[in-house]
This record gives C-alpha cells, sequence and structure tokens, in this order.
C-alpha cells in the first residue's frame, strides 16, 4: 500500500505539460488579433497548395485563394469576440499554373467560395468555445458550439491548432464530408530585438484537409495587410475581374443579413 | 533564357536555372523579397530545407506534439508525444544530395495527463509509432527533390515514400517547405498520405526552436487524423517534456540519438529491436 500510496505522490508530481485547450486570457487575445487583425482592419491570409491523390500521391490540381477578416466585440457579450470573413479558393492546373478548365464547360472550374463566416470566440476556462456560420454560396449552416483549439507557447513561439470535421448534405442532396486541420505558428517579435519580422513571416498557417473521396489537400497561408500586397497576380485578377465581393470581409452584420437571403449566391464561370 | 513566370511563380520549367539566377529572377519581380516567390528547388533551396532538418555538425532533436482526433466527429481520442533524432553525414552530402539518419518515437499519450493511453482491447498501453530508424536519401534532380526513405519500425524494414511532391517558398531568409508523402503499409488498401510543413525563420532568430518548427498531418482513411507540431532543440536534454526524457533514459536510451552511421543501419537492418518503450 506504501509503494502504491508513494506511486500515486510521484505521479501527482509530474508536470502536468498536457491540457485541455491551454488557453490563457493572453493566448485568446492573441489568438485574436493574429488571427483576425484584432482592431477592425482586414487582414488577408493568402493560401497556396496542393490537392492530392491520396493513395497515389498525383498532384490533381494546385490552389491559391485568400481568407479576407475583420473582427469586432459582441455588443451583447463583450467576453465575445466576433469575426466577419469571406474565403474563395481557384484551382490551377497543376503543369502551368493556369485555371483549371473543366473539360464539360470549356470554362473555369466553379472556385470554392464563401460569401461570408461568421465566427465566435470565447474564453471558458482554458478553452475557446467556437461557433461559426458558413455560405458557401449554395448553402448557408451553422456549426454546433465546438471546444476544438489547443495553443501551446515554447519560448516566444505560439502553436494553435484546430480541426473541424464537416459533415453536410447540400443543394442536389449529395452529402459533403470532410475533415480539417490547422495549425497556427505566430511569432512574436518581442524577445527578438534583431529581428524585425514582416508580417508574413510572423503570422502563416498550414492546413491539410481530406476528402472528398481518395483526396488529400495542403495549403500554407501567410497573413498580409492588404489585398493588393498578396503575391499571386492569377487570383487577384480573378477577383478583382469575377468575384469582386472578395476584395475585402463583410463590413458588418447587415451585410451578413443581405447575404444570407442571397442562396444560392452567382458567381460568374465566364471566360 | 526563357523564364516561364506568373504571378511572382516561376515555373518548373526554370529549373534548369542555377541558384544565383532563379533569386536573381525572384528579386528582380515587382514581388518584394517578403512575398513567396521560388517555387522550383534550386540547389540554394535544396541546400536550406537540408540545414533546416539539421544534423550536419550534430544530432538535431525534433520535439513534437499533437492530437489524434477521431474522422468521425473530431473528438480527440489522445495526444501524441515524441522525439525525432536526426544526423546528415557529411560524408554522404554533395551540392545535390543528402542522406539522413534519424531515429523517432511517438507515445500515444492521455489528452489530460502525462500517462500513456490504453489499449481497449488488451488493457497494455499503446504501442507507441516507433522507428529503430529511417533513412532518407534526397537528390536534387531537375529542380524537383526525389526523395526516397528506408524505415525499420524495430519489427522490419520497408521501404517507402513514393510519390512525394515538394515545394520551396523563399521570403528573404525565411524558407517554408512542404511535402507530402504517400507511404503503401502492409494490410491497407486505403489512402496514407502524410502531410509535412517545416519553417526556418532565417538566423536572425537565434534561438533554435523559435527559428525551426513543422508541422505534420497524417492523413489515413483508417478513422483517426493524427497531427502534430514540430520545434527543433540543439540537446536531447534541451527539450520540454521531462515525462517524455525520464521514459526514454529508462526504458529506450537508444531513442536519445540517431544512428550514428551507415554501418550502424547495416547491423540493424537484418535484426528485430527489442524495447522497453514498446509494451511487453
Amino acid at each position: 500500500m506504501r509503494g502504491l500510496i508513494a506511486g500515486l505522490v510521484a505521479l501527482a508530481m509530474l508536470p502536468a505539460t498536457a491540457t485541455a485547450g491551454g488557453f490563457t486570457p493572453e493566448l485568446f487575445d492573441a489568438w485574436v488579433k493574429m488571427r483576425t487583425g484584432g482592431d477592425g482592419k482586414p487582414v488577408y491570409w493568402y493560401a497556396e497548395g496542393h490537392v492530392m491523390n491520396n493513395v497515389t500521391g498525383a498532384v490533381v490540381s494546385k490552389m491559391t485563394g485568400v481568407d479576407t477578416s475583420t473582427v469586432f466585440k459582441d455588443p451583447a457579450d463583450p467576453a465575445k469576440w466576433v469575426q466577419l470573413s469571406r474565403k474563395i479558393f481557384l484551382s490551377l492546373d497543376p503543369a502551368t499554373g493556369e485555371l483549371m478548365i473543366d473539360k464539360a464547360t470549356g470554362n473555369p472550374r466553379r472556385p470554392i467560395a464563401y460569401p461570408y463566416q461568421v465566427k465566435t470566440y470565447k474564453l471558458e476556462g482554458d478553452e475557446i468555445v467556437y461557433t461559426v456560420e458558413s455560405h458557401d454560396t449554395g448553402l448557408v449552416f451553422q456549426e454546433p458550439p465546438k471546444k476544438n483549439y489547443t495553443a501551446r507557447k515554447i519560448g516566444t513561439v505560439t502553436h494553435y491548432n484546430y480541426a473541424m470535421f464537416i459533415d453536410r448534405v447540400r443543394q442536389d442532396g449529395t452529402r459533403s464530408q470532410r475533415f480539417e486541420v490547422n495549425d497556427f505558428l505566430v511569432r512574436a517579435d518581442a524577445g527578438l530585438p534583431d529581428a524585425k519580422l514582416s508580417e508574413q513571416e510572423r503570422f502563416q498557417y498550414t492546413w491539410v484537409g481530406t476528402g472528398p473521396g481518395p483526396i488529400v489537400s495542403s495549403a500554407v497561408s501567410w497573413r498580409y495587410s492588404s489585398f493588393d500586397a498578396m503575391p499571386s497576380q492569377i487570383l487577384k485578377d480573378y477577383i478583382r475581374a469575377k468575384a469582386p465581393l472578395w476584395l475585402g470581409p463583410p463590413k458588418d452584420m447587415a451585410e451578413i443579413a443581405s447575404l444570407k437571403a442571397q442562396v444560392p449566391y452567382q458567381l460568374s464561370q465566364a471566360k | 533564357m526563357t523564364i516561364t513566370r506568373r504571378d511572382g511563380l516561376i515555373l518548373a520549367s526554370t529549373a534548369a536555372l542555377t541558384a544565383k539566377e532563379t533569386m536573381s529572377a525572384a528579386a528582380a519581380s515587382e514581388t518584394p523579397m517578403t512575398t513567396p516567390t521560388v517555387k522550383s528547388v534550386t540547389p540554394a533551396l535544396f541546400d536550406a530545407w537540408i540545414r533546416m532538418r539539421g544534423g550536419e555538425d550534430g544530432p538535431a532533436y525534433w520535439y513534437s506534439e499533437g492530437l489524434v482526433r477521431s474522422m468521425l466527429d473530431g473528438s480527440v481520442d489522445s495526444r501524441m508525444l515524441g522525439v525525432e533524432t536526426w544526423i546528415t553525414p557529411k560524408e554522404l552530402r554533395t551540392p545535390t544530395s543528402a542522406v539522413s539518419i534519424s531515429r523517432k518515437v511517438y507515445f500515444f499519450m492521455a489528452r489530460d495527463q502525462d500517462a500513456m493511453m490504453l489499449d481497449q482491447a488488451t488493457g497494455k498501453p499503446r504501442r507507441p509509432s516507433i522507428f529503430a530508424y529511417q533513412v532518407r536519401t534526397f537528390t536534387l534532380i531537375d529542380g524537383k527533390i526525389d526523395y526516397k526513405v528506408e524505415s525499420h519500425d524495430t519489427r522490419g524494414t520497408r521501404m517507402g515514400g513514393d510519390g512525394s511532391v515538394y515545394t520551396v517558398n523563399a521570403m528573404g531568409d525565411y524558407v517554408h517547405v512542404n511535402y507530402a508523402v504517400f507511404p503503401k503499409r502492409p494490410g491497407t488498401t486505403g489512402g496514407s498520405g502524410e502531410v509535412y510543413d517545416y519553417f526556418d525563420h532565417g538566423p536572425r532568430i537565434a534561438e533554435m526552436p523559435q527559428r525551426y518548427q513543422g508541422t505534420w498531418t497524417g492523413g489515413s482513411t483508417s478513422g483517426q487524423l493524427s497531427n502534430m507540431a514540430h520545434w527543433r532543440y540543439p540537446t536531447f536534454d534541451a527539450m520540454p517534456n521531462e515525462w517524455l526524457k525520464a521514459r526514454i533514459r529508462k526504458d529506450g536510451p537508444m531513442w536519445m540519438e540517431p544512428p550514428k552511421t551507415m554501418a550502424e543501419i547495416e547491423k540493424l537492418r537484418p535484426t528485430s529491436v527489442t524495447t522497453a518503450l514498446i509494451p511487453a
């Protein structure tokens, strides 16, 4: 018995490096500022990556896109942050870098486009309570509140991680199932007196998504402070010409309400 | 010389450019150097990748933490916690090729405490993901990294890693590497792509774990998705998790460092390896 007690005491004294969410108020604030800018000014998360066959590794397409956000505090709950965002991702031919052409129509393949997402974050204990409502041009849907975020700080680098399992029935009756995981690596300038890091050096994240079908997709994103600063000309040209809504994030909840009434949201697919 | 350029993106057809020419072409574009510009892998970027992974002047220690989630609903099954130790012997290095020798172990842990997950079927701690060695060969061919890996999971060896796709981005002295591998595991038929991203934030950042990080996701279709972040450390002792270090010191000191030479690999190759890191 003495040995058992000693063992339990020893177990209890082990440093608890594991945590449920790992958030402190400081790490929560840092998350909101990193993801959204934190001050109401738009931020642009520019992304590029690959879509691959999950068995053979063949590159099905390349992708490039942007997720642009702004944020405000919920007037009804000052502890809750509300992120308004929208995102669009283009498929690119892996050989040429040009827009992928849909063989059936001869037009560029329809992008993955979300006219809006409304995400909320609230700290509860050491976890974020996260909600998201999304408009994917064909459907508006809400996810149940989740506690799916973790935070871990090592030195001046903070690692945030969250995953989403998406399971929804689309307008055409098909079921869409995807699993997505996101890793954010955030460097602070503090403690690095000789390292004036640019915004895109400080803030980046990696994303991996599975499905639909035997597909795995991978992208890396860097944060930029303006649309023009992003590096992909083909993306900027496409948005300016075909999808100007995605030049910036939604401005306010009135715009969200207006978009919510536009289902389906029409995207031009003409050349 | 024809340069096929679009969106600040240098396509693979420019692979014949030298590193200097390619970097100059990138610098000459309207896109400032603080944007990701270089896509085909030059000798300079190949070298940056090898140096990022480390182990040329002594072992590199890539400490890892992550989560295993159910693909049914996203719920967390367990944590992953482990280390990969790594060397790249100078005698096996050329400007366009490198051989890295490594050893790694990742434990499956309870989410909220430093204790190993129990296997529901056996009631024993779950077998870690463990390799007595891995030998990776990287070769730069026509602007692409050809990748081969031999893995010894303590029971035997296998080859894998075909179908890899490497992308290297440079922003000033910052380098990002993305690649995916699609190992074919015995007895499995579904997809098993694994995606790796590594970041070197440049020599302005002196502290090794602040300068070098990585992320990994195993996109298995077996019902669970595993995902970790990595930080590079200069020594075993410098790593942050006391449970991990104590466990390896006590039960698997072989995993405190990488294999030292190919002679050690050849000795291990035909054998199975017994270690107390694997529950009996």
